[in-house]
């Protein structure tokens, strides 16, 4: 087609990153595909396929913003660059001369441009680096750490050869990732001569995609899971199912066994069909099968420990329960199970130059706590709420800057009240960032990047079987006053004397990454990405590394964490029932709605509020794209109909909910999902004004969380937010 | 029918839309149009009374074990051998290559009649008043023509999606849309309230303000 070229990228739309093909015509984008060189292929999900929709969404920033009025009040104004950086890079030279460069707080959800900001943030001598992963990964991560020595980033999920795979939760059928998908559907249609189809089983409070494509699907009492892995430890034990070289790996297995021995598949059966209803009940049977079936499929199996595994105040257990079944079948290490994750390094182990090494590491304790008032966290945790907290107290010491990078915590965490009092004793607050969130829009500056069509990244390592580096390039020039990332860094690098950092433009700053690497910037032109090995970096069978554990070996008990005084196998404890969770009375609870003319009041019910995704939606950053409103405008509340029926609530009706704070939102009245939960999409109930698809539409479940930033998992204090019970109210005409 | 149809593996699909969005943004359709449409029932327990499947009928009912149902199609022109709406068109606009039977619009020819619209018994055809133009599928023949596959094929998350050239599967899904029209007792034009054409009730949206 004549007027068209094709330029290789990255997709912005999520943590994913897929390598993307955006074909235009005529200098503009007329369709964006995957990369059809790279493992997935032309394949692109949905917020993938509507990256077009980036280009003019309401909701950019396309100048730097400096705040007028009080924060929040949304009173900007527009000014240049020059204006912009000598106000952040002064601010922040006098609160790091007063306070010291470990009073500079960062957070940022990581991709491409972390290479640089990782830097940035030791240049600047602050220890202080955080991520999201509090409300994501970190209880993958903690449990994989406390048992391996290597966080969850640094597994392999080796899908393509695996014979039994269980989801609890991780829904990655609709919490998606393209290859991810691909490959595990692959994988559930594997033909009989490559090894037959894997087998797929699928735990969940309500009936989700990933569910409909397993054999066998439970719907189990929210919060209960950690029952189910309990019980199938206990017969795994209990019957020898487990492979003996897999439990030579092993330290502490007659602690585990005494642990489990109270464990029955007859006791978690209980557990988990409470509340269900008769077709739901998962019966002992059924959990010993499902054990036998994990023996039989061994070492090929992979229980899944979760994503966004920030749910309950157990969630850290509950993973490390699921790792635990991972390494007593022999999982850990061998093909068709869960791999140590190879570097992105060719075979002579050459990678892309570290910015990060330029600059030592920081020795001042972090503000979080992480390695030393919670010495039994990995040294790669991050707990921002935790940081905010000492902002707000003082202790260990004050925060001068607090600067967000693509990062929307006050959307992210629960209890934006209490993060804006915390953020209050911040005397700088930056948002870097391509579109207005709350957090920007509560921010003192705003520094616009471009969407991703627009951007130059750093050279991306994926790392795995066939590693490669990818190239985000460019397809379109920045709109308005927009920066790429490198351009920022080093604006901000610059001011602050960190030379190192500073680069006249996107190839200098790939040339400095490919330094020792073997490679040229032209080995990126034709497909976009450069493969490190030919051939998968497959492990020998059977070969199991050394691991960075204190005795080399899986601890089932954690020497480390010993030591820090806590403890590794914690004890199943049951959900408390959203409807006895309260001390009210009766009276008490209709009390809180108000009466009707005639006397008697709204029923109100109360669920466990439990939230997720769907294939069209990234978190919170997607609801004002045209495309993807138009296929999921707003989120509903699933509830049960025999729920419904109680509060005479019918399927479509808006209806009051009530935590603390309200919100409404449009009932979906189901059959397949557990009465005592109410489900909802993350993401929705947006407030800025200029987001004229997202605004007022739908409920936002953070605003349903009061106190949550102290509601937390015992052991890893990542938010749990699944713990929040939520009262459901019908709208009564008296009251319109 | 064309020489050349889209089939959708309903074992692998799951309902992402993903198709229906590289459509719209190959077609340069705004965000209310879709030229093509994935129709689902989504995530279900089959046995449960409120169930859209009814049990007497469960040998329709998805896939086997599992306990939990879900049901997928395709919509997509389906490029019929004798077109209602290019019998019906005033000006030609639409019209039916020979060679590989894909219809297909000449925008410069089209008035926005929508006698294409009332004409097609699954309403394929759709007026967008905001771009002023009709859009509907035409297997992407401009990609065709290309060697490529069409859009909703290439972009397919999980590779659901398949072009088909094969005699057989062109002659089942033929079958297939030939029961729906004569089943629904309408060999012509259909009118929107006629709710015993089952052709109709394709792609209606499910309940609840959302599909699922």
């Amino acid at each position: 087609m004549t007027g068209t070229r094709t330029v290789y990228s990255l997709c912005g739309m999520c943590g994913a990153r897929c390598p993307v093909e955006v074909t235009l015509q005529h200098n503009k984008v007329r369709w964006v595909c995957g990369n059809r060189h790279s493992p997935q292929g032309m394949a692109l999900c949905p917020r993938g396929a509507a990256g077009v929709n980036l280009l003019d969404n309401d909701r950019r920033v396309l100048q730097p913003m400096l705040r007028r009025g009080p924060r929040g009040a949304g009173q900007w104004r527009e000014v240049d660059w020059d204006e912009a950086l000598e106000h952040v890079v002064s601010t922040l030279r006098d609160g790091m001369e007063r306070y010291g460069p470990r009073s500079v707080l960062w957070s940022e959800r990581p991709g491409p441009h972390s290479v640089l900001t990782r830097a940035f943030v030791r240049g600047l001598g602050s220890p202080n680096f955080c991520t999201h992963n509090a409300t994501c990964r970190h209880n993958v991560d903690e449990a994989a750490y406390s048992l391996t020595g290597k966080d969850g980033k640094q597994w392999l999920y080796d899908y393509s050869r695996c014979k039994m795979l269980v989801l609890q939760g991780r829904n990655l059928f609709e919490a998606l990732t393209t290859a991810e998908a691909r490959t595990v559907m692959d994988a559930l249609h594997r033909p009989e001569d490559k090894g037959g189809p894997c087998r797929l089983t699928v735990m969940d409070v309500r009936a989700t995609i990933s569910g409909a494509k397993a054999q066998r699907f439970w719907q189990v009492r929210p919060g209960t899971d950690y029952a189910v892995n309990l019980a199938v430890i206990h017969v795994l034990l209990r019957d020898n199912l487990c492979p003996p070289w897999a439990l030579e790996r092993l330290e502490g297995l007659e602690e585990l066994r005494a642990f489990v021995r109270a464990y029955t598949p007859q006791w978690a059966s209980a557990e988990i069909s409470a509340g269900s209803g008769p077709e739901n009940i998962v019966s002992p049977t059924d959990i010993e099968n499902l054990a036998r079936e994990l023996a039989d499929a061994a070492p090929a199996v992979i229980w899944h420990p979760g994503w966004m595994a920030s749910r309950y105040t157990q969630s850290l257990m509950l993973c490390r329960s699921a790792w635990i079944i991972n390494a007593l079948l022999g999982s850990l290490g061998s093909p068709g199970g869960i791999l140590p994750l190879p570097p992105a390094r060719d075979a002579q182990g050459r990678g892309l130059f570290s910015l990060e090494s330029l600059y030592p590491a920081p020795q001042e304790p972090r503000a979080d706590g992480v390695g030393w008032k919670h010495a039994h966290l990995g040294t790669s945790a991050s707990l921002l709420h935790e940081a905010l907290a000492a902002a707000a107290s003082g202790e260990p010491y004050p925060i001068s800057a607090y600067m967000a990078y693509r990062h929307d915590p006050l959307t992210a965490l629960p209890d934006a009240a209490e993060l804006k009092q915390r953020l209050a004793r911040i005397p700088l607050l930056v948002s870097i960032t391509p579109t207005w969130s709350e957090t920007a829009w509560h921010s003192d500056v705003v520094l616009p990047l471009p969407v991703y069509l627009e951007n130059d990244l750093p050279l991306f390592p994926k790392p795995g079987l066939l590693p490669r580096i990818f190239r985000p390039a460019r397809a379109l020039d920045p709109q308005g006053q927009c920066r790429p990332d490198w351009q920022v860094i080093s604006g901000l690098a610059r001011g602050l004397g960190l030379d190192g950092l500073v680069f006249g433009s996107a190839a200098e700053l790939w040339q400095r990454q490919l330094r020792d690497s073997g490679l040229s910037l032209a080995d990126f032109d034709a497909t976009g990405f450069v493969s490190l090995r030919d051939a998968p970096g497959l492990p020998a069978a059977n070969a199991f590394p050394t691991l960075p554990t204190p005795s080399g070996k899986v601890e089932l008990v954690s020497r480390r964490w010993a030591e820090a005084g806590v403890e590794s196998l914690q004890a199943y404890a049951r959900p408390t029932e959203p409807m006895e969770r309260t001390e009210n009375t009766e009276q008490e609870r209709t009390a809180l709605i108000p009466a009707t003319e005639d006397g008697t009041a709204c029923t109100a019910g109360r669920f466990r509020l439990i939230i997720g995704r769907v294939a069209q939606h990234t978190h919170a950053s997607t609801q004002n794209l045209p495309l993807l409103a138009g296929q999921y405008a707003e989120n509903t509340a699933w509830i049960h109909p025999d729920r419904a029926r109680q509060l005479d609530i019918h399927d479509g009706e808006l209806a009051m909910l009530d935590a603390g704070g309200i919100q409404y939102i449009r009932a979906h009245v189901t059959p397949d999902i557990h009465p005592e939960a109410l489900f909802m999409v993350h993401g929705f109930g947006h407030t800025l004004p200029m987001e004229r698809q997202a605004c007022g539409r739908g409920a936002a479940d953070q605003a349903l969380m009061p106190g949550g930033l102290k509601v937390v998992d015992k052991t890893s204090l990542a938010p749990a937010l699944q713990e929040h019970v939520v009262t459901l109210c019908k709208i009564r005409r008296e009251f319109a | 029918m064309s020489t050349v149809c889209i089939t959708l593996d309903e074992q692998r699909c799951i309902q992402c839309h993903a198709c229906e969005i590289h459509c719209q943004v190959w077609q340069g359709a705004p965000a209310d149009i879709h030229p093509a449409r994935l129709c689902a029932v989504p995530p279900h327990a089959p046995k449960s009374p409120e169930s859209p499947e009814n049990p007497e009928n469960r040998e329709h009912g998805g896939r086997e074990s599992g306990g939990l149902s879900m049901r997928s199609a395709f919509l997509h022109c389906f490029h019929c051998e004798d077109p209602h709406c290019v019998r019906v068109c005033p000006t030609t606009a639409m019209r039916r290559r020979s060679r590989d039977g894909i219809v297909y619009t000449v925008a410069g020819l089209c008035t926005g009649c929508m006698a294409c619209a009332m004409a097609c018994p699954w309403r394929l055809p759709l007026w967008s008043s905001s771009r002023e133009r009709l859009f509907k599928c035409d297997l992407c023949r401009d990609r065709l023509d290309a060697g490529q596959l069409p859009a909703c094929v290439c972009g397919c998350t999980t590779g659901a999606l398949r072009l088909s050239r094969d005699p057989a599967t062109l002659a089942a899904q033929r079958a297939l849309r030939e029961a729906a029209l004569h089943d629904g007792g309408c060999p012509g034009p259909a009118h929107p309230s006629d709710s015993s054409n089952r052709a109709n009730h394709i792609g209606t949206p499910g309940k609840g303000g959302n599909a699922w």
